[in-house]
């Protein structure tokens, strides 16, 4: 008898549990099954806001985050904020599309700039035209600089906000500069100039192997190349066409830029030959193995806390016009909230973003504050006053592009990846990886043109 | 007649429901993690869905025949292949050879057996980290000693002629321990009194080791070779932390091959695809072994 109630308690147990295993839910109904749950549990009116936030670069910023974070649930009333730390970028993705498959995305999210177009695809995003219509308007967006906020519309929408952007950087040891006689206050500007002090800076001992690099240039796919193709190409091009549905690597001028970039190792013999990890470049820098380094912007509090010597920061070196990358993460917003957590997600958005705020992340990080009115601060004099380097950050939005943005991202980016490591450990040619490069990338985007 | 047996099937059906119950829990946890995904993955294969349809559509064999054109696919396959036949080997003699010299009862053994085992029981993000700080150019320990004995740097997770031996170092360093656990384990349960005869008949260790411990050990070889070819499959966080697969996929293997389609390109049809292949890649292999291995196993008893 009391073994048959147990048996039978097990089985209900079983059926509920499964039960609430197979309870499928689709995003609206979720969100509005939590907002009810809320009200029980808090007091009215009291709304919810989840947001996922990666760190692309070393140091504290989940820390600063979670800070802000509290910050603003303190001084905001009716609002509470959990942040997730959701690892790097491609981590924080793949957390997204699986909490947006499951039925419970975060209100909001910090994503990589370029992402745009993959959610997209997977229609999770939500455009924020409206919000910025009856808050803020095009006062508050053309604040932003046009480099950061090029891929945050698309198709005439408007569907991020630019937050922890960074531009590329080319880092150098004044030391170094001095001890082989090149003037410390004048990094290389060109090509020519880049691979000439290179050479100087370089040194190899009785033994023929290298103790110390002139220049690393990681090799990390279209970010690192990114300006060296703009910089080069016969009108200013970028790598894709505006509506991210085809590339351009079969042309000359980027076998000429390709073929630099590989000339520095084996013509200059001013950079190591082969594959250089764009993780460990830092470290190299640090450690003073290499004079001359391209690095995020994102690097300059680690190395300014870092480095025991003088160092400089530069503009990016060119041929035909200087250019950098502006990477870095956006504010999105995700589908299926309801239209109170919209609301508070967008002021949350907006408190995040003001000069001020913009301002110290900047001090904080190394990430370039997105909007014009956060340099004119009392925040950012100071900085510029004790990291006089760091303004240099600034000078380069003028000429900053944006980001490898096109559909299928992941695979074109693997593919120029591939294409570049097989040039640059000599594999293969410029001209006939390129050529390859263009075949493969234009059947990736076969589909979207048809 | 009748009646007993009915009584009986009403026991057995009462005792049955008991068990069932027992049961389930487990049973809905394998089914949910283990039976579901499967099915759910042969079925997906036969689909496209990725960022082009992300709703599945119908297209049979595409997905199969597309990963086995796919160059880099056979890439992939290459360097697996290249990776098990030198891992495997290597860590079963390592392990094998670590499990004849600790099986001894001295002083400090316990030490050194744990310090042999310990890269499995820590963080394996954590050591992939150390072991690219450590074989990074310049700035390394493994290049630095390299450069005192005037030899030339090497670029051993940037020059693709020698990445997938860097991961195979790294690899064999974690799992030879762990072979060699089960190795002692196996060691430990033949009886001394084997080695005492032969003791007493003359023979010297040579003959001890591949006369009584090697035969003795056939049923732990089988299933240590069994795990070892299955985990070289399966490599994939030190990749990812090391190489990222590069470059140009010198160090791509299967897993990190179907992570990628998966979770980077959102090619869950063609992921499906490469997750069958790859069952039925290590279920052939592991077969072939049991079968060859199988003859040569004498089990005590």
């Amino acid at each position: 008898m009391r073994k048959k109630r147990l048996a039978a308690l097990m089985a209900a147990l079983l059926a509920a549990s499964s039960l609430a295993a197979c309870s499928g839910q689709t995003p609206g109904a979720a969100s509005a099954g939590e907002n009810t749950e809320g009200q029980e549990a808090a007091p009215a009116g009291n709304v919810e806001l989840e947001i996922y936030y990666p760190v692309g670069v070393g140091g504290t910023v989940s820390q600063l985050i979670e800070q802000l974070a509290q910050e603003y649930q303190e001084e905001t009333e009716g609002v509470t904020i959990s942040s997730v730390f959701s690892g790097s970028y491609d981590d924080t993705l793949q957390k997204l599309i699986t909490s947006y498959q499951g039925g419970n995305p975060p209100q909001l999210t910090i994503l990589a700039n370029s992402t745009i177009l993959t959610m997209l695809s997977m229609d999770m995003v939500l455009p924020l035209d409206d919000l910025i219509a009856q808050d803020g308007g095009s006062e508050y967006i053309d604040d932003f600089f046009p480099g950061f906020m090029a891929n945050c519309v698309f198709d005439g929408k408007i569907y991020s906000i630019p937050f922890q952007r960074s531009t590329l950087l080319l880092f150098y040891n004044k030391d170094h500069f001095r001890e082989v006689g090149l003037d410390p206050e004048s990094p290389p500007k060109t090509w020519e100039e880049l691979a000439e002090y290179g050479q100087k800076l370089t040194k190899f001992d009785e033994n023929g192997s290298a103790e110390r690099w002139g220049v690393m240039i990681p090799s990390s796919g279209s970010w690192d190349f990114g300006p060296y193709v703009i910089s080069n190409s016969a009108n200013g091009e970028n790598i894709m066409s505006d509506d991210g549905k085809s590339v351009m690597f079969d042309t000359p001028e980027n076998v000429e830029a390709l073929q630099f970039l590989r000339d520095l190792g084996t013509v200059y013999k001013a950079s190591p030959e082969g594959v250089i990890e764009m993780d460990t470049a830092p470290a190299n820098f640090i450690e003073q193995k290499t004079s001359m380094v391209q690095l995020s912007s994102g690097n300059i509090a680690n190395i300014d806390s870092s480095v025991t010597f003088d160092y400089g920061i530069a503009t990016l070196p060119y041929s035909k016009r200087p250019a950098s990358i502006a990477g870095g993460g956006n504010l999105y917003m995700i589908k299926g909230s309801t239209e109170e957590e919209q609301k508070a997600a967008w002021k949350f958005i907006r408190w995040l973003t003001e000069p001020e705020r913009q301002a110290q992340w900047n001090v904080d990080t190394g990430y370039v504050a997105a909007r014009k009115s956060a340099f004119e601060t009392d925040i950012m004099e100071q900085y510029f006053k004790d990291t006089p380097q760091a303004k240099v950050a600034r000078e380069q939005l003028d000429s900053c592009y944006n980001e490898l943005c096109v559909y299928e991202l992941s695979r074109i980016n693997d593919a120029l990846t591939r294409a570049y490591d097989s040039v640059m450990t000599g594999a293969a040619e410029p001209q006939a990886a390129l050529t390859a490069l263009q075949a493969e990338c234009d059947e990736i985007l076969a589909p979207y043109n048809q | 007649m009748t009646g007993k047996k009915q009584k009986l099937s009403k026991r057995a059906l009462r005792q049955n429901v008991l068990a069932w119950a027992l049961l389930s829990p487990t049973l809905l946890f394998v089914a949910l993690f283990t039976f579901y995904p499967f099915v759910k993955t042969i079925y997906l294969s036969f689909f496209r869905k990725n960022l082009t349809s992300p709703q599945e559509v119908f297209i049979g064999l595409e997905n199969y025949i597309s990963s086995f054109q796919d160059p880099v696919f056979q890439k992939v396959l290459g360097n697996n292949a290249k990776f098990s036949l030198i891992v495997v080997p290597s860590c079963i003699i390592l392990g094998l050879g670590l499990a004849c010299l600790l099986n001894t009862r001295h002083r400090g053994v316990s030490l050194a057996r744990a310090a042999v085992f310990y890269p499995n029981i820590s963080s394996m993000i954590g050591f992939s980290l150390i072991w690219m700080f450590l074989l990074t150019p310049n700035i390394g320990f493994v290049s630095n000693v390299m450069q005192l004995f005037r030899l030339p740097v090497i670029n051993f997770l940037g020059d693709p002629n020698y990445v997938l031996y860097s991961l195979m170092i790294v690899y064999i360093w974690r799992e030879a321990g762990f072979v060699m656990i089960f190795f002692l384990s196996g060691m430990q349960g033949i009886s001394q009194e084997y080695y005492e005869a032969a003791t007493i008949d003359g023979a010297g260790s040579w003959t001890k080791f591949f006369r009584i411990t090697l035969p003795l050990l056939m049923p732990t070889m089988v299933f240590v070779l069994t795990f070892t070819i299955i985990n070289s499959v399966k490599m994939v966080d030190s990749i990812i932390v090391m190489t990222n697969g590069g470059p140009d996929n010198a160090s791509s293997l299967l897993m990190f091959h179907i992570y990628k389609t998966a979770f980077s390109f959102w090619d869950q049809g063609s992921a499906a695809a490469l997750s069958v292949i790859m069952l039925a890649v290590v279920l052939a292999v592991t077969l072939l072994e049991y079968y060859v291995t199988d003859k040569l196993t004498y089990y005590e008893s």
